[in-house]
């Protein structure tokens, strides 16, 4: 009997799955970053995104799990641009979720929304309800000319068309990390991989870590007072936390 | 082979009283009409589909509950920071299996009761699903004479007769082979 | 008696044999204008719908039109716009069964069917939208070696459990009342006919105690029925409502598509019946009595309609929340500004004439405003679904969407689908009810007699 009462109690705690092993978390420092691209083209790189075209670009199909989004401030010549480096946030209450008929896309054991690429019917609706417009449809297969086919990633998928696809922090290289250091019997360190985002990053402007441990980057940074969620009045809780750009940078740009 | 005898009224009300007739008298009769007689039925009796319908739809509740919670527990694949038992949706999905079972039931019951499908041939007279009211009566031998007076005392418009050859038992296996 | 021409209103009613021999001459008696309107209806759902949606599942969803924000577009409008219209056909007949109102008996069978066949091609659209159709059945909760089970959290999942058991319902409803029809014409006809009816009919005769379970039967269908069909299209508004899209994310959304749906889905009764009607003689059956109380109720809830459209502006426009406004300003001034506004016409302001009579019971003037009604219903769905999407919260994704050949073909073919079914289905299924049609002259010509003296 308590062990039902016990299981119904966890059942019925929101919580209850929430004490993952990892919490992968991202912080992106706005003051850093000056909108190079180069994290957009790791990504390209690393996820074996298709090069859809310029006629697709400009239909809005483009695929990207990592842009960067510019918006500008004021009347030419007075004017300022903003960056905002825009992925899968990795909410903790994610619209996108619930709606998955199939069960495609949930939170796996180390805090990340995870797409089962495999699982996906294509209804297409997860992407309706994302606030942060993060998540790409494949609307044709993709394919790759002669050469380039050779620098796929082996460790990635390919997606066919009809599924959707979204930023994934990297997951074969958090896979691969976990491996090793079980190997070694051990956590994960914090210098053990990054994503190809982070690891790309010339100005050192993202950080990618694990927030269960309190000595990470991620955990110090996110105490940073300038630290602030995209639509937090959604209460999607992301897993990106962005440092806004501070006052002195402002006055210095 | 059974014989029966179909008494063609233009009134209900004349087929209604014939069908007393004959049930006093001990025949067993049919009243076969193109339309509900239920104004001349006021007491028709309520009817054990409902029952079905009852029954049809708690099973159905039920079925829901156990679906939507074994499912969720079975394999449990957090989504959206939900309880893995999330209440109103699974209500929600139980209130639609309630209402397909219910149906479904309802319509096991109406079939059993009125003993459909039934696709071998029985006592029917065309002019009932027309506009004429069937008395058919179920008769032995030496009771057609009696049966066909008294349809006709009451005012059937013609008496017609339809035989019916059984339905033959399904084919029992010969004897060696049973042993 | 020939009745091939103008309708006659002050004829005298039909006795009882007439009603078997006229319905039973719409089954057997096919006209050239029918098996025209057939031949085209097949050749343009074959053209329209089959080649294109076969080029989309092998290409990709692509030839479509929609694009990142706008990921939905018209196949999920369409679909709600068929499910709408479903809604009246099963609900109107079980409403009105339950209340006793005579003047549905003429009508039932045909609103039913509607029912039947659009839910079907909203099933097709389903299907269309998706991304892998062929994975579609993984959203039924079967068992599998993995226990990988749907996500009945998802309100995409409450739909498909909702429209299986309004279709499983509204089929066997249409089909237990049409069996002591189908007994009818099953000794009106011989030939394959009379064998396709023996079967159908399920050997029913006619006794008091099948009329009697049937009776019971057909009520408690229809009972079960009206919340069904009142949840189905709650739960499809809820597809859109769970989110937190500005301009889906409305708590008014649930009654908003229910009025929708029996507003659209009356407007479709009256067209199919104008068309029975006319092409299978039924004058004396269908009378522009009938229509006139159609007209009441569309006044009725077109004028709900336009109170709820009012107040899911409104309630915008009041939170002064950026998104809202953005989105209301989008839908009204944007790209689609003028399907908006013709939407309002259609449904706000030109059904406010059958306040007047002469309009409710001018048969052709009804057939074309209840077409200008699911005309402008076709565009309510589709406004919800791209003024809203285009305009979600991140500015740099705004874009706009406009539907490609591809839809617009697989719009006009789904519609040939959906005559071709009916069509099939008038030649099959005694198209109006002929017991409980017996019943109302019975019960019409016992007023009278009391009346006279």
């Amino acid at each position: 009997m308590t062990l039902l009462q016990e299981k119904w109690r966890a059942y019925r705690t929101p919580g209850y799955y929430t004490k993952y092993d990892y919490a992968w978390r991202l912080v992106v420092d706005l003051d850093s970053c000056t909108g190079c691209g180069a994290c957009v083209v790791a990504c390209q790189a690393e996820n074996n995104l298709p090069i859809v075209g310029e006629r697709a670009f400009q239909e809005k199909r483009d695929m990207k799990w990592l842009r960067i989004e510019r918006y500008w401030e004021g009347e030419y010549p007075d004017i300022k641009m903003r960056f905002l480096p825009m992925m899968c946030q990795h909410c903790d209450q994610a619209p996108c979720e619930t709606v998955c008929p199939v069960a495609a896309t949930y939170h796996n054991q180390d805090g990340l929304n995870v797409q089962v690429y495999n699982r996906c019917v294509g209804t297409r609706s997860c992407a309706a309800y994302c606030p942060y417009e993060v998540r790409y449809f494949n609307w044709f297969s993709a394919s790759w000319e002669a050469p380039l086919e050779q620098q796929l990633n082996p460790e990635v998928s390919i997606r066919e068309k009809g599924v959707m696809e979204k930023c994934t922090f990297c997951v074969q290289r958090i896979r691969q990390a976990k491996d090793e250091a079980k190997d070694e019997g051990r956590r994960v360190q914090e210098d053990d991989f990054t994503t190809a985002c982070a690891q790309s990053c010339p100005s050192k402007a993202l950080h990618f870590g694990d927030a269960n441990d309190p000595q990470s980057a991620v955990s110090q940074l996110a105490k940073n007072p300038r630290a602030y969620h995209v639509l937090s009045e959604l209460n999607t809780e992301p897993s990106v936390t962005y440092l806004a750009r501070g006052k002195a940078m402002e006055s210095a740009s | 082979m059974s014989h029966y005898l179909h008494g063609i009224f233009k009134d209900p009300e004349d087929a209604q009283l014939a069908q007393q007739k004959l049930q006093k008298a001990g025949v067993e009769c049919e009243l076969i009409s193109p339309y509900p007689l239920q104004e001349i039925h006021p007491d028709n009796g309520r009817s054990p589909v409902r029952k079905f319908s009852l029954i049809g739809g708690i099973l159905g509740f039920i079925a829901g509950i156990i679906l939507t919670t074994y499912s969720a527990t079975s394999y449990i694949l957090p989504t959206g920071g939900r309880a893995v038992i999330s209440v109103p949706p699974f209500l929600l999905v139980s209130y639609e299996l309630t209402i397909l079972f219910a149906v479904l039931a309802t319509l096991i019951g109406f079939l059993y009761h009125s003993g459909l499908p039934a696709w071998y041939e029985r006592p029917h007279h065309e002019a009932a699903s027309v506009d004429e009211i069937v008395v058919s009566a179920a008769f032995s031998d030496e009771q057609e004479d009696k049966v066909r007076k008294l349809l006709q005392d009451s005012g059937a418009e013609r008496i017609e007769s339809q035989t019916l050859v059984p339905i033959e038992p399904e084919h029992s296996l010969p004897e060696e082979d049973a042993k | 008696m020939n009745r091939v021409g103008n309708q006659t209103p002050d004829e005298t009613p039909p006795k009882l044999a007439d009603v078997n021999r006229d319905v039973i001459r719409t089954l057997t008696e096919t006209t050239p204008l029918y098996w025209w309107t057939f031949g085209i209806a097949v050749m343009v759902a074959v053209l329209c719908f089959t080649l294109p949606w076969a080029y989309q599942l092998v290409t990709g969803i692509g030839v479509a039109g929609m694009n990142r924000p706008v990921i939905w577009g018209s196949y999920i409008s369409c679909f709600i716009f068929w499910i709408g219209l479903s809604h009246s056909g099963t609900l109107l007949s079980a409403v009105l069964h339950i209340t006793g109102s005579q003047w549905r008996k003429a009508i039932y069978r045909s609103a039913e069917a509607m029912t039947l066949f659009s839910l079907v091609v909203a099933v097709i659209f389903v299907l269309v939208h998706v991304g892998r159709p062929w994975f579609v059945y993984w959203t039924i909760p079967y068992p599998n070696q993995r226990e990988l089970w749907p996500n009945f959290r998802s309100p995409l999942l409450f739909d498909v459990t909702a429209i299986t058991t309004y279709m499983t319902a509204s089929a066997t409803f249409l089909f237990v009342g049409s069996i002591p029809d189908f007994a009818a014409a099953r000794d009106g006809t011989i030939g394959w006919r009379h064998s396709m009816y023996r079967v159908l009919s399920l050997g029913w005769r006619g006794t008091q105690k099948e009329w009697k379970h049937l009776g019971w039967a057909y009520t408690f269908f229809a009972v079960l029925v009206i919340p069904l069909a009142v949840s189905v299209h709650s739960i499809v508004s809820w597809d859109l409502a769970l989110s937190i899209v500005p301009g889906f994310h409305q708590t008014i959304f649930a009654p908003y598509f229910v009025v929708g749906a029996i507003y659209s889905g009356t407007a479709g009764i009256v067209t199919v019946m104008y068309f029975l009607r006319k092409y299978y003689h039924l004058e004396r059956y269908i009378l522009p009595s009938h229509f006139d109380k159609l007209g009441r109720l569309l006044l009725v809830l077109s004028l709900l309609w336009t109170y709820i459209n009012i107040v899911e502006l409104t309630t915008g426009w009041f939170s002064h929340h950026s998104f809202e406004l953005e989105f209301i300003d989008y839908r009204l001034t944007g790209a689609w500004a003028p399907i908006y506004w013709s939407m309002i016409a259609f449904c706000a302001v030109l059904p406010l004439s059958l306040i007047s009579s002469r309009v409710r019971t001018n048969l052709n003037v009804m057939l074309v405003l209840s077409i200008f009604i699911n005309a402008g219903m076709l565009f309510e769905r589709f406004i919800i679904i791209t003024t809203s999407l285009p305009r979600k919260y991140l500015p740099n994704t705004w874009a706009d969407y406009a539907p490609t050949w591809v839809e617009y073909s697989i719009m006009l073919g789904s519609l040939a689908i959906f005559v071709t079914l009916f069509l099939i289905f008038v030649k099959i299924v005694p198209s109006m009810s002929i017991y409980e049609v017996k019943e109302e002259l019975l019960h019409n010509a016992k007023h009278q007699q009391e009346n006279k003296p």
